[in-house]
């Protein structure tokens, strides 16, 4: 197919429209990708039993009590 | 039934099936509209060749105009009824709603350059569709500004609004001012002035291009959803570890 004189402006065209769609459509799953592995992480986190630091600490007897 | 529809929850399931099938249709009709747009369609008797330009150039202009009337409907939902979904729609509208406007403005003036001698000219039609993009950019820069979701909703529900003033000045730019940009000729009294020949692959890229907005507009509002629980997860997890942590841990932070 001959675009004529002005082939670089119609390609230009085309070619700018097809990397904004492209870049449209990487972003999205891109982005739901990382949403869906976010929440993954944080719905094993919550199910799971906190982390030993974060346990209640039972509670001491006063010092010498026990003497 | 429809507040049923628009639950988030529910939004979620009904959506999910139907992402696979719109992409497949958009991919279709995208192809099915390039082979029209490039094999059956005549050079235009004036423009020539460039007249391809138009394919891209008229479904990108109306899905730029197309997502911020989407985005001024949801934005009376969020001020009204203060729907979540309404301010999840406005959301994931703008970047998709301000690419497309990009589109339109930069296959215009690769159109304008071979056809008007020049890429741009400070004409009404071309101006409101810059200040579309522009109002579109506001509105994106806005929502990373504002760190609460639920004050950035009401912010932007405004802003939209008073934007959407634009929308018709966009449209009657054509016919209230003496411009370069040639008047309506697709939808306008007493029938298109386009050529079948022409006309049919325009109206078919133009379906093509929107099925594909839906698609793109759908799954953002999908990944928007999912962003919202991770926030809400994420504060409560914080919540439940500052509880959990003994008093001298909290203490050391």
């Amino acid at each position: 197919m001959n675009l004529g004189p002005h082939a670089g402006f119609i390609l230009g065209a085309y070619a700018f429209t097809a990397l904004v769609i492209a870049g449209l459509i990487w972003q999205a799953v891109r982005d739901r990708r990382a949403q869906a592995r976010a929440l993954a992480a944080l719905q094993a986190a919550s199910a799971a039993p906190p982390p030993p630091a974060a346990r209640p600490v039972p509670a001491r007897s006063p010092a010498g009590a026990g003497a | 039934m429809w507040t049923r529809f628009a639950h988030p929850g529910h939004f979620m399931r009904w959506t999910g099936p139907l992402m696979p099938w719109l992409a497949g249709l958009s991919g279709l009709l995208l192809a099915v509209g390039l082979y029209l747009t490039w094999f059956t369609v005549p050079p235009d008797y004036q423009q020539g060749e460039t007249v391809r330009i138009m394919y891209i150039h008229v479904p990108a202009a109306w899905l730029g105009v197309f997502f911020y009337g989407a985005m001024a409907v949801s934005a009376i939902g969020t001020l009204v009824w203060r729907h979540p979904l309404a301010d999840v729609a406005q959301r994931a509208a703008a970047p998709i709603g301000a690419a497309f406007t990009l589109i339109c403005l930069v296959t215009g003036s690769l159109w304008g350059k071979p056809m008007w001698g020049t890429y741009w000219v400070w004409d009404a039609r071309l101006t409101s569709m810059l200040v579309l993009f522009l109002i579109y950019c506001g509105i994106i820069a806005l929502w990373r500004t504002i760190e609460d979701p639920n004050r950035a909703a009401r912010a932007i529900a405004i802003l939209t609004l008073v934007g959407a003033v634009n929308l018709p000045i966009i449209k009657f730019s054509v016919n209230w001012w003496s411009t370069l940009h040639q008047p309506a000729s697709i939808m306008r009294m007493g029938g298109s002035s386009i050529d079948p020949s022409m006309l049919y692959p325009l109206l078919e890229m133009i379906l093509a291009f929107t099925v594909l907005g839906i698609t793109l507009h759908l799954d953002a509002m999908r990944t928007e959803i999912l962003r919202r629980r991770v926030r809400t997860l994420t504060i409560r997890e914080a919540e439940r570890l500052d509880t959990d942590a003994p008093r001298g841990a909290i203490q050391g932070l």
